[in-house]
């Protein structure tokens, strides 16, 4: 026993001291609306010699924010929605000043395809309370950014009590379209950034019926090198981000702004 | 105040879906024990011990995919039934099933296996059909280790999250079992209602298993 103990020891220091001349990845938490457009962005970005590129973990921004709460070590958070950036800059755990908004999420409305068919694609909201749509697939209101506004905008459309009994409420927007996807719910409330460029069977929702989805990121207080760390963000309200975030079917919010 | 609804739909769930579990397990345990071809045996075995190996989810979505409304299953369901399987009370039953029933086989064929065959021999000269030794010898003396692999298996049909939440989606007061009522509030910073709630999860399914370990050791 005590002689595996020591071996297990040695190994250990091995790995440590294997480690230390290399640079450690950064390590992103990310909303998953970014699911398209960040890793193709971050694998661009430059970086000192022998660091490898970052990682990325996708997950609602809920949930990444609940486990950063609880201490997950991430270098840095791009939230779907700055709320989530409010409550954690309370706690004190954002480093101070790199805080930036970087996209609006776009919604759109998605049916499965193929939706030739006129009327397949709701084009109004008060066209969902047509017999065709009996499942509409959105995430969860209470803690998913895309779902809240969903919610927001059928209230606004005034068709949020017809249509209350139809909702099948979605883990994450990613999970709507899963829904949606495999033709189980006829149709659904998701990011425009998570559907393809040429979408065919997609409809975009009138941004006025919901409050803003702000995009915005900042370095984490558990950030190892929190320089290298808020490139990340600086990359996101860069030309080149904006750009990026454009095509991927965001929109952009004025330069430099700062929420 | 915390909305307990959910935990009484999953009670429900987990009770239907264990006892279909019970039926098609043991079913399955005895047929595997009547596979005389050890290699054949060990693969249908492993198969039906596969789901548990599986990340709930992945399983949530296969079968999503499998019993949804574009599956000749699900079409075949929503023509008779009238609405679809998935994400309906329905759709949480099948989630809790495939939880349960790994677990119940499993359990159910080593207390099978452990039965003397002598004693069926026995009773087999005496003149008792094959159905009438299964039912008064072999599941007599199995009986504590299929009962046990029972009430594993409904407590993870109590508890299931990544299945059902595919399956069933999570629909307030129609397939919002306990499970993802605790996540929802989680997630959504309700953490006192959480806490509540898992508490009454927790505490509800020690009850059971404590007066079901009675039950099960007195008959």
């Amino acid at each position: 026993m005590l002689a595996l103990s020591a071996v297990a020891a040695a190994a250990g220091t091995a790995t440590l001291a294997g480690c230390k001349t290399k640079v450690a990845p950064l390590r992103v938490a990310a909303a998953s609306d970014l699911f398209r457009v960040l890793p193709v962005l971050l694998e661009a970005m430059p970086r000192p010699d022998a660091a490898p590129a970052p990682q990325i973990t996708f997950g609602s921004t809920g949930k990444l924010a609940l486990q950063i709460r609880n201490g997950a070590p991430f270098d840095v958070f791009l939230a779907a929605h700055e709320r989530y950036l409010d409550e954690l800059a309370t706690r004190g755990l954002l480093v101070a000043g790199t805080r930036q908004a970087f996209g609006l999420g776009r919604l759109s409305l998605v049916v499965p395809g193929p939706c030739r068919e006129e009327g397949a694609l709701p084009r109004r909201l008060d066209a969902l309370r047509g017999e065709r749509f009996r499942r509409i697939a959105i995430a969860h209101p209470d803690h998913a950014p895309y779902g809240l506004a969903a919610k927001q905008a059928m209230e606004k459309a005034g068709v949020f009590d017809d249509l209350a009994s139809r909702l099948v409420f979605a883990d994450s927007v990613q999970h709507a379209l899963s829904f949606v996807r495999t033709g189980n719910a006829d149709v659904g409330f998701v990011a425009r950034s998570l559907l393809e460029p040429e979408e065919a069977c997609a409809a975009p929702v009138d941004p006025s019926l919901h409050e803003p989805i702000v995009q915005a990121g900042a370095v984490l207080q558990t950030a190892r090198d929190p320089r290298r760390a808020a490139e990340v963000v600086k990359l996101l309200v860069g030309e080149g981000g904006r750009r990026a975030l454009a095509r991927g079917g965001f929109a952009l919010p004025e330069a430099s702004s700062k929420p | 105040m915390v909305n307990l609804a959910p935990l009484a739909l999953s009670l429900a769930v987990a009770l239907v879906a264990t006892s279909l579990a019970s039926l098609v397990g043991i079913a399955v345990a005895l047929g595997l024990g009547k596979l005389r071809h050890p290699w054949l045996r060990e693969l249908f075995d492993a198969l039906a011990t596969a789901p548990l190996v599986m990340p709930p989810t992945v399983l949530g979505y296969a079968l999503l995919v499998a019993l949804g409304r574009r599956s000749v299953v699900g079409g075949l369901w929503e023509r008779v039934v009238g609405s679809p399987l998935v994400f309906s009370r329905s759709g949480a039953v099948v989630a809790a099933f495939v939880a349960a029933t790994p677990l119940i086989v499993r359990s159910s064929r080593a207390a099978l296996d452990s039965v003397d065959e002598r004693l069926v021999g026995v009773a087999r000269t005496l003149g008792a059909s094959e159905t009438r030794a299964i039912v008064t010898i072999v599941l007599p003396l199995a009986w504590r280790g299929i009962f046990a692999g029972i009430l594993l298996g409904f407590a993870r049909a109590l508890g299931d999250f990544g299945i059902t939440l595919m399956v069933a989606g999570d629909l307030p007061g129609e397939t919002q079992t306990a499970s993802l009522a605790i996540y929802d509030a989680l997630m959504s910073g309700h953490e006192h209602e959480a806490s509540v709630l898992a508490a009454a999860l927790g505490g509800l399914a020690v009850v059971i298993l404590v007066l079901a370990g009675r039950l099960g050791r007195a008959s």
